[in-house]
């Protein structure tokens, strides 16, 4: 299935060449889980503190739809 | 006295004269400094009902008990008044070293009162008050202020000034603190503009003395180790600054856009912190002992200054519908220049386009225009300087204000974190993200996460944020040390360089004390449970679309919740047992007691 991925701040340097602006479209294989996408996206768990799923917060086990957008973001904040 | 100096300055400009006051022990231990103080003061000092802009409204800088030691992020100061914007008791808290330069001329606050007949500003050194003429300088920005003062004070000086806007007395006026920072939020520039009161230059030399050198040394080098292996305060921030946020609530679709009627923006990544790290950025800065280094300065092709901030970006950009970074910069440099504070600024430009009174902000010059007419009262601008509440009220449609308590409210649409609406309604001083910010247990999953889309149990998590926020703005302390610091690391360092045993559990009733003089300074104003509200827009329209399509906020049965843990009445007022826990008991009658 294809998802649809954005990595942001600091992870967007784990972002292959072709993406824009840390956006990039990813083959994966049906019911991966949120952790799965991490390894296969190279992204070390401890350094993303944040998925969101189509806007919504989701869990590292929690499996993942086609055509989802998936937001990925390292541990930030401000104000 | 270790901490603490025992002196506080009163300057009165209406006489041009300056007395010292005593600062007894058992007010600083229980108030710590910075915002606990200055509400103690306002409170002790202020008749009901007194106009902001006159004479008798009282202007309280103040540092804290760890300015002039070695913590990190210390050399803050908060600021508190009146405000001329909300009529609530307001304190604005700003980086730079103003807060550690007045301490070390050996006072703990400086409060000005009265009004001078002609523009002055005001010089302090150790033992040597003066008062100076400001007719230079007035109609000056804040940048050639700020040069000239700095030039007065010379090195190792640090400077406060107002703008044109200050000197205007638009309501939502701000002060520029060492010309990088600003006391941004609560019209304190009108407050000093009232005055006649350009600026002041602190300079000294006076230690703070410590109890325990050796400990409190140690526990700020614990606490830089560990801002800098923290992976916000040590990449995050510094690497975008605050702006980082832009992408992340515009993600989770909780960006106000257009006056909130929308709830994320499509623009939002070419007005991010990633675009502004890759465009505009020149370099970083910290403010005084700061170990984060979030500030940036950046350059357009026509003007270069600080920021813009997460806020800025927003209230300058999304919220009118403008997603050109350098257009933003430079309205953010030119609000600067004026003295204008910035979320303020863009809520009421908001609030007029919806008034459909002016729209066009993204047409070059038009947004810079506007900006300039309020500060000097030009035209429409006469009218947007009031704020954008007394705006709407004007036009028969103060629904069309998103304000809470007359002040505009910043980046987060409470309708995709509840417990943040819960945040900006209760709020003391107006509609802030700054008296508890619910991103962190909402979104990010800090201390812990909970559903940002559920009412139930959101009061206890915002009281706690409210106390952490007053403390911190007590001490005075960047809030962002909080996001990799805790109560533990400041209570062992307070009591190291205090040499009073505060544990941690002590701060969080010294926040709470702190909140309830505060809400009892707004219960005699006449502020009531009707005033801890929400623009009805946030209350009964869904949002249209996105991740938080058909939420709302169910704001009553929160403040419900809310009053009872508080341990107020349901016209939220504090209980007499509440007041008598606290030791308010006698303030809450009327009394004096401390």
């Amino acid at each position: 299935m294809k998802l649809n991925i954005n990595l942001f701040a600091t992870l967007r340097k784990f972002a292959p060449p072709a993406a824009r602006n840390g956006e990039f479209t990813l083959e994966v294989p049906k019911g991966v889980t949120i952790r799965e996408l991490l390894r296969l996206c190279h992204l070390p768990e401890q350094s993303v503190t944040v998925v969101m799923v189509n806007g919504m917060v989701a869990p590292l086990g929690a499996p993942i739809e086609d055509e989802a957008q998936i937001s990925i973001f390292p541990p930030l904040a401000g104000g | 006295m270790y901490g603490w100096h025992r002196k506080i300055l009163v300057v009165d400009l209406t006489s041009g004269t300056f007395q010292e006051e005593a600062l007894p022990g058992e007010v600083a231990h229980t108030w710590l400094g910075g915002r606990g103080l200055g509400t103690y003061w306002l409170y002790h000092h202020l008749e009901q009902g007194i106009d902001p802009l006159g004479a008798d409204n009282h202007l309280v800088f103040a540092a804290g008990p760890l300015a002039g030691t070695r913590a990190p992020a210390s050399g803050r100061v908060s600021a508190s008044t009146k405000s001329p914007l909300t009529g609530t008791v307001f304190d604005s808290n700003a980086g730079g070293a103003f807060g550690v330069r007045l301490k070390s001329c050996g006072y703990e606050a400086l409060v000005v009162t009265g009004r001078s007949a002609s523009p002055v500003y005001l010089k302090v050194s150790p033992g040597t008050v003066s008062l100076e003429p400001a007719e230079a300088l007035w109609g000056q920005d804040t940048r050639a202020a700020h040069r000239h003062l700095a030039g007065a004070g010379g090195p190792g000086s640090s400077v406060v000034c107002i703008g044109p806007a200050g000197e205007n007395l638009v309501r939502f006026a701000s002060v520029a603190v060492d010309g990088r920072r600003s006391l941004g939020r609560g019209g304190l520039g009108a407050v000093m503009g009232a005055k006649g009161l350009k600026g002041i230059v602190a300079r000294g030399n006076m230690p703070t003395a410590i109890a325990d050198p050796e400990g409190a040394g140690f526990v700020c080098y614990e606490m830089e180790k560990v801002l800098k292996a923290n992976p916000v305060t040590s990449q995050a921030l510094p690497e975008f600054g605050t702006a980082v946020l832009v992408n992340l609530l515009n993600q989770a679709g909780a960006w106000p856009a257009g006056n909130f009627r929308q709830s994320s923006f499509s623009g939002a990544e070419a007005i991010s912190g990633e675009a502004l790290a890759g465009s505009l950025m020149e370099k970083r800065f910290a403010c005084y002992r700061c170990p984060i280094g979030c500030g940036r300065l950046t350059r357009t092709s026509r003007d270069r200054g600080e920021g813009p901030e997460y806020e800025s970006i927003w209230a300058l950009g999304a919220n009118l519908g403008v997603e050109d970074l350098q257009v933003i910069a430079e309205a953010n440099y030119l609000c600067n220049r004026l003295g204008l504070d910035t979320i303020s600024t863009g809520g009421t430009l908001a609030c007029a386009a919806e008034l459909g009174l002016e729209a066009d902000f993204g047409r070059p010059g038009v947004l810079l225009d506007l900006i300039e007419k309020i500060a000097f009262r030009r035209g429409v601008g006469d009218e947007l300087a009031e704020g954008s509440r007394r705006l709407a009220e004007k036009y028969g449609r103060p629904e069309l204000a998103m304000q809470v308590k007359g002040l505009e409210l910043p980046a987060y649409d409470p309708r995709g974190l509840k417990g943040q609406g819960l945040a900006y309604a209760t709020s003391n001083r107006g509609g802030c993200h700054l008296r508890a910010n619910m991103l962190g247990p909402e979104i990010l999953g800090t201390p812990k996460r909970v559903n940002r889309f559920a009412w139930a149990g959101k009061a206890g998590l915002v009281i706690v944020m409210q106390h952490t926020s007053a403390v911190l703005d007590s001490l005075v302390m960047c809030k962002f040390t909080s996001f990799a610091l805790g109560d533990e690391h400041y209570a062992r360092l307070l009591t190291r360089v205090t040499g009073e045993e505060y544990r941690p559990q002590d701060l969080q009733v010294i926040g709470e004390r702190v909140w309830n003089l505060e809400r009892l300074f707004n219960l005699r104003e006449g502020f009531a449970r009707a005033d801890d509200t929400l623009p009805p827009r946030l209350t009964s329209t869904p949002v249209s679309d996105g991740p938080g399509r058909g939420q709302i906020v169910e704001l009553e049965p929160m403040l419900g919740e809310y009053y009872r843990f508080r341990e107020w009445d349901e016209h939220g007022r504090p209980t007499p047992a509440k007041l008598a826990r606290l030791g308010l008991t006698e303030v809450g009658s009327g009394g004096d007691a401390v």
